[in-house]
């Protein structure tokens, strides 16, 4: 305390209040829960929650770094961060490790999935093409981002990982939308989308995608091979209530008839053991999250910095979306987690490095 | 900035989210009740445990039919539907699984229900469980376990009396089902198939317990939620003495034939056998077909149970009961007397129907003609009794009628009739009507009739008991678990109506056949009273005239027979002994009978004292004290109202019993 002078405390003081320190306190209440559901899900084994713990920590600490990072500095990376996620990928598709016939895991010493880093590194470069001109954008403008989108989506779709592909695609999508991506181009596509979808489920669609798809319309056509899943994850909601089973009382997530209940299905512990009020509570916190991070989009200077923190916010919400979507027999079975909920992992300081940015974004508001 | 786009985000956003809260929504709430219910079927299931099967005893507790640990390695046919296959193969390279093995399971498998355990194969051995149990993670959905099993130490002593259970087939099933048991077995149970063992099957079977277990996804137990245990089958005690019965299969040795005797003031059976016999544990799971086509195509037919179901004329045994019913009928007398000329010939005919060895034995009485068999005397018998007088008195002998013995099957033998006859060859004009001569060689117990082992005991056990008529039985006692007596066999006595006098007139004509007549050899140095009958029962009719036929050999041989029974003042044991194809009674089927008597009722001696201590010792029934098996709860938090609802069922089930 001694050293600590009156001018270096203000100082100090003016720093922490200079953060949206909403959003972190947000994010840090959804670590806590992460570490409670965490501790249920993997049946009270202390060595996975340290592990989980300490990604947790990690990745904090990463997305307070890069909240100090200039945004400006930021931008600059935008293009050599691209160039290595393509190389990266073009890698995996050489020489990858191969997991149940789908590659997209890098083996260098430890295993990485390069796919994910492509969930920042094209919404960068989307947004960094989008802000060089200082003119309205145009047409060629908005097609030079759907090629920079389109050649790592079709590269990842390729290993073949569809569900990381579309997170991608989202991820670069969302900053042509916030840009001005005019609505006819939008419902032009979707029309056309519609229009070319049987055609990718001839020639696109691997055949375990397509099963997804038909078991997700009816899930007792196959209830002991790949609509399993998804009954069980829907017995174990719906068996939750109102109240829920108390902590660490779920039997379908107990006696194992969860799947993967750690990573994506890790919802189905807390609307099984907390009930409707647990799943509640947990989509208020998404949904404080997303209003914070709007509200730095509204706010932000500058089209790189309001597309980034809009593209980072609404693909948050799209991997809520999609992953508690497919628990509850909305959306077929993709391999998205739950943000911040589903055992650590390259997903969640992925995420806090988007937080991160949008910190870093807000910051610069602040000084400025 | 476009304003429109940061609706557009807004509203993504809150609509994505409400979709979400929505569809939570109904799954939690309106959707609740039913998926809760879809929870915990998933982890309840209920199990059934297995009584265990009474064990069956002698008179003196050595237990004759057994359970002994057997383990057994089974799979649910939900699991197994698709890939039974690759489950025979992981098997075959750990187990001895044979061709039959698999098409046993098959058969199993069509009457078994979903949630029973199907058995592949019973009766592993410890490195086979031990090679399973190790390599069971790889198939998770096997279930190696240990369960009691019959076991029958004696094998083939009791196949004919007590018999065998094995699985229940398709037939057992529907009889289960029509006496509404349903409940109390399983597709894979055992079942009393044949013997003492069918007939007592509800009071050997007990009743399963149940058991609510939860368990994992895998199927894997994980704890119990609630229990009823089982209620262990009752013990039977048998009437039958185990050394009598081997005794008596010892002197039968490797010769086809039966033994029956019977206490005659119990009416307890005390031997029973049949020979040749078979082991009755071959046929626990189903018997495999080279043990089968062995059984059955054994022209010695060891199949046959020759005490209750095989028929033989009874020969000279016969002549006492026909004696007996005479002086009853009034067509004899005590003072009756008859000059034996060595044959007899029915008027207006020359055809002689000869004395055995055509001995002439001049005038004698009814007591003579008992003791020294007269062929000549009974052939006027017959022929003055008639047959409609013969089949209306000796039924009260029980010939040609069930004992009713306790054994699911019995035969009835055949007293024939005028309506029989016209019956039986109603397609020959010549023969359909009832002829003289048929009543002559009925007289001395040729001809149509023929009885069972057991009926010949049977009715010996009447004329030794001086016309108390006691059932014949195996049933002594049934008993708990414990040792205490649930049921003792008491039926009253019915008596036939022949005089006492009558009687002993010809129990006396039955004591000088030991002492003077055909069976003197067998009665000689008896250091009791002994009075009995000897027999030959002609197997095909012999030419006029001639003791040798065309029909030689081994197999044309006449049939052996000797009823008798002893003490003669106070009647402990009575018995019929035939031994196929041995000839002439006194000579094989006399010494059998004699050595049985002495093992009997000589053994409290000396002599059989000594022999005692050399016999092995067999494994005898011991109480149990009865266990007190409280219904254990898990300490569950998980939904405890509805699991208070399972258990108030259970509670009130056990609480009943």
């Amino acid at each position: 305390m001694s050293n600590l002078t009156p001018s270096k405390f203000r100082k100090f003081i003016n720093y922490i209040l200079n953060f949206d320190y909403l959003l972190i306190c947000f994010i840090l209440i959804l670590f806590v829960c992460n570490i409670f559901t965490q501790y249920s899900a993997n049946d009270q084994f202390m060595d996975r929650i340290y592990n989980d713990i300490a990604y947790l920590g990690i990745s904090f600490v990463i997305m307070l770094i890069i909240a100090n990072i200039k945004i400006s500095k930021i931008r600059s990376m935008a293009i050599p961060l691209y160039i290595i996620s393509l190389i990266l990928i073009a890698l995996v598709l050489v020489m990858g490790v191969k997991v149940n016939g789908a590659r997209r895991w890098l083996n260098i010493g430890i295993r990485i999935q390069p796919s994910e880093l492509c969930k920042i590194s094209v919404p960068l470069l989307v947004a960094y093409v989008l802000s060089i001109k200082n003119t309205v954008l145009g047409y060629k403008d908005y097609f030079v981002g759907f090629i920079i989108i389109a050649i790592p989506f079709l590269m990842i779709a390729k290993q073949p990982d569809l569900g990381t592909g579309i997170l991608v695609f989202l991820s670069g999508f969302f900053i042509l939308f916030i840009a001005g991506l005019p609505w006819k181009v939008i419902i032009y596509s979707i029309i056309s989308l519609i229009v070319a979808s049987p055609l990718a489920w001839k020639f696109l669609l691997h055949d375990y995608q397509k099963h997804r798809i038909l078991t997700l319309i009816d899930p007792q056509s196959d209830p002991l091979g790949k609509g399993y899943h998804i009954i069980q994850g829907i017995i174990a909601i719906g068996a939750g209530g109102l109240f829920g089973k108390g902590y660490l009382h779920g039997t379908q997530v107990h006696l194992n008839f969860i799947p993967e209940k750690h990573t994506d299905f890790v919802i189905t512990v807390i609307a099984e053991e907390f009930g409707y009020i647990g799943v509640a509570c947990i989509l208020t916190l998404y949904l404080l999250i997303a209003l914070r991070g709007l509200r730095i989009m509204r706010l932000a200077d500058g089209i790189f910095a309001k597309t980034l923190a809009g593209s980072i916010t609404l693909s948050f919400i799209s991997y809520v979306l999609i992953n508690m979507g497919m628990v509850g027999g909305i959306f077929p079975v993709v391999g998205v987690p739950l943000p911040l909920i589903s055992y650590g992992g390259t997903a969640t300081i992925v995420l806090m490095v988007g937080f991160g940015i949008l910190l870093s974004i807000d910051r610069k508001r602040r000084y400025s | 900035m476009n304003k429109s786009r940061v609706v557009a985000a807004y509203l993504f956003i809150i609509c994505g989210l409400l979709v979400l809260a929505l569809r939570y929504a109904w799954l939690q709430v309106s959707d609740h009740n039913i998926l809760l219910q879809k929870s915990i079927n998933n982890y309840s299931s209920v199990v059934a445990t297995q009584p265990t099967r009474g064990v069956i005893m002698d008179s003196e507790s050595v237990i004759l039919a057994d359970n002994k640990l057997s383990y057994a390695v089974a799979i649910l046919p939900k699991y197994s539907r698709n890939n039974i296959e690759s489950v025979f193969d992981f098997l075959s390279s750990r187990i001895n699984l044979t061709a039959f093995d698999k098409k046993n399971y098959y058969k199993q498998l069509n009457i078994s229900k979903n949630y029973d355990w199907v058995i592949i194969k019973d009766g592993l051995s410890n490195i086979e469980v031990a090679k399973l149990v190790a390599d069971s993670y790889q198939m998770p959905n096997l279930n190696v376990f240990g369960h009691t099993k019959r076991y029958y130490p004696f094998q083939d002593l009791y196949a004919h009396s007590i018999g065998y259970v094995g699985r229940i087939s398709q037939k057992d099933k529907s009889k289960i089902e029509s006496a509404g048991n349903e409940k109390n077995y399983m597709s894979n149970d055992y079942f009393g198939k044949s013997g003492i063992e069918q007939y007592y099957e509800s009071d050997l079977r007990g009743f399963m317990g149940k058991k609510v277990i939860r368990t994992d996804a895998y199927g894997n137990e994980v704890g119990l939620i609630a229990n009823t245990p089982a209620t262990d089958g009752y013990a039977l005690q048998l009437t039958i003495n185990n050394r009598l019965q081997q005794k008596a299969s010892q002197l039968l040795g490797s010769r086809k034939g039966a033994i029956v005797a019977i206490d005659p003031q119990t009416g307890g059976v005390l031997a029973f056998v049949s020979k040749p016999s078979y082991d009755a544990n071959l046929f626990l799971d189903g018997i495999s077909p080279s043990d089968w086509e062995d059984l059955r195509e054994d022209d010695r037919n060891p199949l046959l149970n020759r005490a209750s179901q095989g028929t033989y004329p009874p020969g000279s045994t016969f002549k006492p009961f026909l004696a007996a019913v005479s002086l009853y009928a009034g067509v004899r007398s005590p003072s009756y007397r008859f000059n034996d000329i060595g044959y007899f010939t029915l008027p207006g005919s020359t055809h002689r129907f000869r004395n055995s060895g055509d001995e002439v034995l001049g005038n004698i009485n009814i007591v003579d003609a008992v003791a020294h068999s007269s062929d000549a005397f009974f052939y006027k018998l017959g022929l003055d009794m008639g047959v409609d007088r013969m089949n209306k008195t000796l039924s009260m002998f029980s010939f040609g009628a069930k004992t009713g013995i306790d054994l699911p099957q019995e035969n009835t033998g055949l007293l024939p009739s005028r309506a029989w006859k016209a019956k039986r060859f109603a397609k020959n004009p010549y023969q359909k009507n009832w002829l003289p001569a048929d009543s002559v060689t009925m007289g001395v117990g040729q001809g149509f009739n023929h009885y069972t082992p057991l009926q010949m005991a049977f009715a010996t056990s009447i004329l030794a008991n001086s016309g108390t008529v006691r059932r014949p039985h195996f049933l002594d006692k049934i008993l708990k678990k414990d040792g205490s007596i649930y049921y003792t066999y008491n039926e009253s006595a019915g008596h036939l109506p022949i005089s006492k006098s009558d009687l002993t007139l010809i129990q006396n004509g039955m004591v000088r056949v030991m002492q003077v007549g055909t069976g003197k050899r067998v009665g000689a140095g008896a250091a009791y009273s002994m009075a009995g009958k000897t027999g030959t029962a002609q197997v095909v009719g012999l030419q006029q005239g001639s003791r040798k036929s065309k029909f030689s050999g081994e197999k044309y041989k006449d049939h052996s027979w000797f009823i008798a029974y002893a003490p003669v003042e106070n009647p402990k044991i009575a018995i019929a002994v035939i031994v196929e194809n041995a000839g002439f009674g006194a000579a094989v089927a006399g010494p059998i009978v004699r050595q049985v008597f002495d093992t009997y009722l000589l053994k409290h001696s000396v002599v059989s004292n000594e022999s005692a201590v050399l016999e092995p010792t067999y494994k005898k029934f011991k109480p149990e004290k009865e266990q007190v098996n409280p219904i254990k709860h898990e300490d569950n938090v998980i939904d405890n109202d509805l699991q208070e609802e399972e258990q108030g069922d259970l509670n009130e089930q056990s609480d009943s019993e």
